[in-house]
């Protein structure tokens, strides 16, 4: 195929793709509705082939207007996100104590074992009663 | 203190000490001192073996190695 066949390809799917965009998108919404494992695994693999991307995109997303503008119309759900952070750092939620242990390291909270995560949550414990005592 | 899990039981007892006033701050938080390092040098271990893809046996941490992992929830 020559370099101007290929130009002419790209020009015709993506002029295909402006009259169909819609149908395709609801294709593959269905396609994901019916197959809900295998779009998640499919998800999956592709964060861990490129999160960088993923997180890029994931920006890009949140910084769109009308997007910001429902983040802005539901404080209820700022609040409660709010809410169950505090909870679950008063609680030393296994979340929250993994997501603390794997601060400015190159693993995820999830690739620590959980006993060293228990052990870690039990020296937060006695930390915060030390400070307690000291006032 | 043979594993992790050992240490936890003696940071419990610390913990349970230091609340029923048997133990000072001071002498508590030295322990807790030592604990965190003791955890910090298994967690870099933890990380080197993950950086280089390795999955070997980590002696501190075969109790719990024994037990399938827990789901994480989040």
């Amino acid at each position: 195929m020559t370099d101007e066949q290929r130009e002419q390809k790209k020009a015709y799917l993506r002029e295909w793709y402006a009259k169909n965009r819609e149908r395709q998108i609801a294709a593959v919404g269905a396609w994901q509705r019916d197959n809900r494992e295998r779009a998640n695994a499919n998800k999956r693999a592709y964060v861990e082939r490129d999160p960088e991307r993923r997180r890029e995109q994931a920006n890009r997303h949140a910084a769109k207007p009308e997007v910001r503008a429902k983040v802005a119309a539901r404080p209820e759900r700022k609040e409660w996100q709010k809410a169950r952070n505090k909870r679950d750092a008063e609680m030393l939620s296994d979340g929250f104590v993994r997501r603390i242990m794997a601060q400015h390291t190159s693993m995820k909270g999830s690739d620590l074992p959980q006993g060293l995560v228990d052990a870690y949550r039990e020296l937060m414990k006695l930390k915060r009663a030390i400070n307690e005592k000291r006032g | 203190m043979k594993n992790v899990d050992e240490l936890r039981g003696q940071l419990a007892e610390v913990f349970a000490k230091l609340r029923a006033g048997e133990m000072k701050p001071g002498e508590a938080a030295e322990l807790a001192n030592l604990a965190g390092k003791m955890i910090v040098s298994a967690k870099v271990q933890v990380e080197y073996y993950a950086l280089r893809k390795e999955a070997p046996t980590i002696a501190f941490l075969q109790a719990e190695c024994l037990t399938p992992p827990q789901q994480v929830m989040k």
